[in-house]
């Protein structure tokens, strides 16, 4: 039989009103709750290296099922990648030679030398609202929060979070809370690309001035203002323009749908 | 009256959170949806517990979560709560049927608790997936998921909660058998 008990919803006002208190102190930027994740992230390791070892066999032979056809596509398009990368490497030592007899010639030096630090990518995570992207490097390795995060592509993103000497999170431009000032350099227009998601295009939004200068095709870069945290002549992406709207959008040149390895920027020299 | 066994509950739920993190917010269901265990688990609670104990669980389901997400710390905390609180209390039109009725409301309960979550988080700047129509497969393959595993997040919950609870039509919380 049933045994009567007084019902109370204070407990669900209690625990919404600390939630509340939470959202708030952590929107605020507070240490507390970044110091609380990096201890949580740090104490949990050894136990998330433990189930992910454990389930390594099955998640294998997850991906093989399921992306197999994906490696087969992908692999012949980096073989015809390949065949058409070694025609061009044939002119390279011309021209790099060709380029530094020029840069001699007309007094031009390097405009920026970067320092930065190779990661490997060890979690990539997505939630149903976020991707979390972790990598092997943290504050031992000189990585701050707000670094730019590239590759050999183009840009990544940038360090949300440092979690320890060896561990950091990776906000991808993609994410809706990322935007970065671009410009194109054959015509110097300018806008401000923001993310709209994983695995989506980058919202390209053009100053009115450049509307009509850029075509699809065109490669977006950095800004680099002084007030952005990413440096500027980094490849963002491509423009794509959708014929029946004009409504503009990049993609990516970073693959950022198999990120392995990164280098986080630790430090921009810029020469007079 | 709390019938949460906390020493067994608390490495529990870590453990079911940690499982997430670790392997299943790596692997999609054909690349557009991901079984999400504590969603499910917390439909699991909300079966068994009574209102008062649900809200508690799922808050920390929800914060455990939220330690290992980057959206604002707090967010999957009380949308868990009010979800878990929510079917709770509703329990006694929604999850008393038998084992199919069961398993096609959890899932409609998970798909909701889903949305939900997604709407809370596109309020704070994030971006859940595009309304486009293919999120119908994403709604469906979620649903399934969960139909599948609310049965032993069900009998998992009873590991950590000594009485069966329910609550009545007015609110009233009572233990079962």
């Amino acid at each position: 039989m049933a045994s009567p008990i007084v019902p109370s919803r204070r407990i669900l006002y209690l625990l919404l009103a600390t939630a509340v208190v939470l959202m708030t102190v952590d929107s605020r930027g507070a240490g507390p709750i970044g110091a609380a994740r990096g201890a949580v992230f740090a104490v949990t390791s050894p136990l998330r290296s433990v189930i992910g070892w454990a389930f390594s066999p099955i998640g294998a032979t997850w991906n093989g099922a399921v992306h197999f056809d994906d490696v087969e596509t992908e692999n012949a398009d980096l073989r015809a990648r390949v065949a058409e990368l070694e025609g061009e490497l044939a002119d390279i030592p011309d021209d790099v030679e060709e380029l530094a007899q020029l840069k001699t010639a007309l007094g031009i030096e390097d405009a920026e030398r970067m320092t930065t630090v190779v990661a490997a990518v060890v979690e990539d995570r997505n939630t149903s609202v976020e991707r979390i992207v972790e990598i092997d490097r943290g504050s031992a390795d000189g990585v701050q929060q707000d670094m730019a995060v590239v590759t050999g592509q183009g840009l990544v993103g940038y360090v949300v979070e440092v979690l320890s000497d060896n561990r950091s999170v990776v906000r991808l431009i993609t994410d809706g809370r990322a935007s970065v000032g671009v410009t194109v350099r054959r015509t110097g227009g300018q806008g401000i690309a923001s993310g709209i998601g994983s695995f989506q295009p980058l919202d390209l939004d053009l100053a009115i001035d450049s509307r009509g200068e850029v075509r699809a095709g065109d490669i977006f870069q950095t800004v680099g203002v002084d007030t952005s945290r990413y440096p500027g002549g980094i490849p963002v992406g491509r423009l794509i323009v959708d014929a029946d709207t004009g409504k503009t959008a990049l993609t990516p040149l970073a693959d950022l749908d198999r990120l392995v390895f990164v280098s986080v920027i630790l430090d921009v020299e810029t020469t007079p | 009256m709390s019938s949460i066994r906390w020493q067994r509950a608390v490495p529990i739920l870590l453990l079911v959170v940690l499982v997430q993190v670790t392997i299943l917010d790596q692997h999609w269901l054909l690349g557009r949806a991901r079984v999400d265990l504590p969603i499910i688990l917390v439909v699991g609670i909300a079966a068994r517990a009574g209102a008062e104990d649900a809200a508690r669980l799922g808050f920390l389901v929800g914060l455990l979560v939220d330690f290992f997400q980057f959206g604002p710390f707090g967010l999957n905390a009380s949308v868990l709560c009010l979800v878990a609180w929510s079917l709770a209390v509703a329990k006694v039109r929604m999850l008393e049927p038998g084992a199919l009725f069961h398993s096609v409301q959890s899932a409609v309960a998970v798909v909701l608790a889903t949305v939900v979550t997604w709407t809370a988080a596109a309020i704070f700047g994030l971006t859940p997936p595009p309304f486009e129509i293919g999120v119908i497969l994403t709604m469906l393959l979620i649903g399934v998921s969960a139909a599948a595993l609310v049965h032993p997040a069900t009998v998992l919950t009873g590991t950590f909660l000594e009485a069966r609870m329910n609550t009545d039509r007015r609110g009233a919380e009572f233990v079962v058998g």
